[in-house]
């Protein structure tokens, strides 16, 4: 665990929304030591301002001694972080990690299914970065101002599939019906399904992935304090018994169990 | 002990008999059982590690979501989970006992009856001190009844009295009364060897966008700097009403933060919620009030305690 202040290399909005209080940015981090032992899947803990708790934030790229953080704001915290400037004279920042167990990375040449929603994308292109084209890859959106990373994504080879709710761009829908017509269309021939976004998609994921008997990971958020597993703030129930999400997940494999109680 | 670095310094103090190397402790629910902290800090360096709650058997606590950030501070409302105190005992407690640290086991109970028999659990054990939390704002068994009402806080300081031996007994007060120094009395009056306070004051945040309370458990303990005026405040007037050594928690994160408590009369200050910002906050704590006694020129940290000049 690295707890250290480090230089920001750039900090810059990557969605279009068009109100300025609004939006996702993307920030490059100097911090080798956790660029080093950071694996997908797992987060970071960020000092914000004077604020009482740390805000944990997946890491989306760790690679050449920096780490990218992608962040949606959505108080006075993210809406400081999203003020730090990078660049010369940059602005500096106290991050601590990396934290928590990742997505499974141990074998690149299975077949994996990413499905993402709004910010929770971001850790899923870390995992994209490692399967390449043995990875297929849903992105659920709001709407097309929300969209990022496609580009991203597809240079990294996967077979790529983007839904937003209002139709906007991409199919119009909801991820899981590109999922399910994903999977009806390749016979379920996937190896293991990763995914991360809100609790209804992640929810609607493992229970259709449970249905076809596919090996599935999710990766959880919840509010959190300590971020080393001591406070017990960020608690989710799996497998029927209380998991930490900070140092027992984010990522939990759920392949064999009773799963996530999404309603606990 | 004299610190290594100020031959003149004595950063130690004791509190009901027990001595602390220094006055800086971790508080309760906020450091588990101090493992987690060790790639921050070696518990050695403190004066005690508090353990998180403990009850007879293990506790799911509430659903989340259990900590919302609030104007200087947060609440939170993790309901007391924890493994019981027999798991604390055979796991947790033979590895917190390989540091040169003193240990100060958090208790509650849902009866009067449950709190003795953890106490008498404990008494037996190499824990140094117990501290009888009747003033959990999370769950209606973490005791806050008996820490509401000054007979009742008198009547389970005496029944744990009766069952923790030779252990001290800290009572851990909760500041949502309207006159806490009765609640010490009560406690003083009992048996208590000491008085840790303050807990957490009970508040509430709603989202204004979904109208809903943001904790799963609509109201929750407010702890961090938002609350140490309130802490200085009450330590001041129970330590005028009552003679019992005090442990001073509530928002402290700095030296100073640290001193100011001491100077209304805590004899040693537990630190929480600043570790969650910074895990080494303990230390920066401690070593805060070694800078102070230096550049004042004060000797043992004892002397510190009710400096306040009125």
């Amino acid at each position: 665990m690295i707890v250290k202040i480090c230089d920001i290399i750039s900090n810059e909005k990557i969605s279009s929304d068009k109100d300025d209080e609004r939006g996702v940015y993307s920030m490059l981090i100097d911090a080798p030591e956790i660029a080093e032992i950071a694996k997908p899947g797992q987060f970071i803990h960020v000092k914000c301002d004077s604020f009482t708790l740390r805000r944990p934030i997946s890491i989306a790229s760790s690679k050449n001694n920096k780490i990218r953080i992608c962040y949606d704001i959505r108080g006075g915290g993210t809406k400081w972080l999203s003020g730090l400037k990078g660049g010369d004279n940059c602005d500096k920042i106290d991050v601590m990690g990396p934290i928590g167990n990742g997505f499974d990375i141990s074998d690149a040449s299975k077949k994996v299914l990413l499905v993402g929603g709004g910010i929770g994308i971001y850790p899923l292109y870390s995992v994209a970065e490692v399967y390449g084209e043995n990875a297929a890859v849903v992105l659920g959106f709001r709407t097309k101002e929300r969209i990022t990373f496609e580009k991203e994504f597809k240079d990294c080879g996967v077979d790529l599939y983007i839904a937003t709710d209002d139709g906007s761009y991409g199919v119009k829908g909801r991820a899981i019906d590109l999922v399910r017509e994903f999977l009806d269309k390749n016979n379920n021939n996937i190896d293991i399904i990763m995914t991360c976004g809100p609790k209804a998609m992640l929810q609607g994921i493992a229970l259709e992935a449970a249905k076809r008997n596919i090996r599935r990971q999710v990766s959880l958020e919840e509010r959190m304090a300590c971020g080393i597993g001591a406070c017990l703030a960020c608690v989710c129930r799996v497998d029927g018994v209380n998991k930490r999400v900070c140092v027992d997940g984010p990522v939990f494999d759920i392949s064999e169990g009773s799963g996530v109680d999404f309603e606990w | 002990m004299v610190d290594k670095n100020n031959n003149n310094i004595d950063l130690s103090v004791e509190i009901a008999g027990v001595k602390l190397k220094n006055p800086v402790v971790t508080a309760s629910g906020t450091c588990g059982f101090g493992r987690e902290y060790l790639p921050f800090y070696s518990p050695e360096e403190i004066g005690a590690v508090t353990t998180k709650g403990l009850c007879l058997n293990p506790r799911d606590g509430n659903k989340p979501p259990r900590a919302a950030e609030t104007p200087s501070g947060m609440l939170n409302s993790i309901g007391l989970q924890n493994p019981g105190v027999k798991y604390f005992i055979e796991h947790e407690l033979p590895f917190i006992k390989r540091f040169d640290v003193k240990i100060i086991a958090n208790i509650f109970g849902s009866t009067v009856e449950e709190y003795c028999e953890v106490a008498e659990i404990l008494s037996d054990t190499g824990i140094d001190m117990l501290e009888l939390n009747i003033s959990c704002p999370n769950v209606k068994e973490g005791g806050i009844l008996f820490g509401t009402c000054p007979k009742m806080a008198g009547e389970i300081t005496e029944s744990v009295k009766r069952h923790s031996g030779k252990k001290p007994v800290s009572v851990k007060l909760s500041p949502n009364v309207t006159d806490i120094t009765e609640i010490a009395r009560a406690a003083e009056n009992g048996g208590a060897d000491c008085i840790s306070m303050i807990n957490t004051l009970i508040g509430m945040k709603i989202d204004i966008r979904t109208r809903k309370p943001v904790l799963h458990n609509n109201i929750g303990g407010l702890s961090g700097g938002a609350i140490r005026p309130v802490a200085v405040r009450m330590i001041w007037q129970v330590k005028k009403a009552v003679k019992l050594p005090v442990i001073g928690m509530g928002g402290v994160t700095t030296g100073d933060d640290a001193v100011e408590l001491l100077l209304a009369g805590a004899d040693a200050v537990a630190v929480g919620t600043a570790a969650f910002g910074d895990p080494t906050a303990v230390l920066k704590v401690r070593d805060g009030i070694r800078d102070y006694m230096l550049e004042n020129n004060i000797k043992s940290a004892g002397d510190i305690t009710g400096g306040a000049i009125l």
